[in-house]
């Protein structure tokens, strides 16, 4: 039997990670993680042999409350995660999808989905 | 040692920022935790933390309601001076770097965070009431 004490946990986003983004006030949501495309090859028994994994990539969606000068970014555009807990997830990424999402009972806030490749062949893209 | 004492542990930590504090102890202003046999006079400035709930059930980690509590007689304090305490009361508070102040390593609490403030007033009887809410993640030891 041991006394309840508490327990080591990671709590909220540092105050100074950002997206990069024009116009972020506070980043409130961050979540993504690791991804790739995979195939299995299966013998004439139907098991699979063989398994590939390719393509790898970090896929993330953020969340940003927006100062006055808010500005989403484009798709395509790079911005780049910085000081977030995560260390794998401070990096460049490709804009894939942005939303600015707006309301008369919230303060502006902006959704934004990024990709960036990882893979070894990867290395031609310029984030 | 025994460490489950979550609720007394903040309200000793924020009676101790208050005391601390050179402006606001120059208001002469007595501060009491919740759970106290102090006899309470007025200016008085109470610091009250009920209890709490199990943020994930397993982790032992608490969120917490942690009430600071500046109550004034009208008739010995100026509505003008009034506001400067409260002020200053909350300013300690409502700090970007409050849980690593509420954080003591001596009584053993750890304060994770803090998720939100809110604030309230009034007045009762001829009293000047005004209340600054803190919602605190935190445990009963000391974690690193």
């Amino acid at each position: 039997m041991a006394t309840i004490q508490g327990t080591s946990i990671q709590y909220g986003i540092a105050s100074n990670a950002t997206t990069g983004m024009t116009g972020q006030a506070a980043v409130t949501n961050v979540s993504g993680g690791n991804r790739a495309e995979t195939k299995r090859i299966k013998g004439n028994d139907g098991d699979t042999m063989s398994y590939v994994i390719a393509d790898p990539t970090i896929e993330v969606t953020a969340e940003v409350v927006c100062s006055s000068s808010a500005d989403i970014p484009a798709v395509g555009t790079t911005i780049t995660l910085a000081n977030f807990a995560t260390a794998e997830l401070n990096a460049d990424y490709y804009v894939t999808s942005s939303d600015s999402n707006q309301s008369n009972e919230n303060e502006m806030t902006a959704s934004l989905s990024l990709l960036r490749f990882t893979g070894t062949n990867a290395s031609g893209f310029s984030y | 040692m025994a460490f489950n004492t979550l609720e007394e542990k903040l309200e000793t930590r924020a009676k101790a920022i208050l005391d601390g504090d050179e402006t606001f102890s120059g208001y002469s202003i007595t501060v009491s935790k919740g759970e106290d046999d102090d006899e309470l006079s007025l200016p008085r400035c109470l610091v009250i933390c009920e209890g709490g709930e199990e943020s994930i059930p397993g982790l032992g980690n608490f969120n917490c309601e942690l009430i600071i509590r500046l109550v004034e007689s009208m008739d010995d304090t100026t509505l003008a001076n009034h506001q400067t305490h409260v002020a200053t009361m909350r300013d300690l508070f409502m700090d970007d770097g409050i849980a690593g102040t509420l954080t003591d390593s001596s009584e053993a609490v750890t304060v994770f965070g803090v998720k939100s403030f809110s604030i309230s007033k009034t007045v009762e009887d001829r009293n000047w009431v005004c209340d600054l809410s803190l919602e605190v993640l935190a445990a009963a030891s000391n974690i690193t």
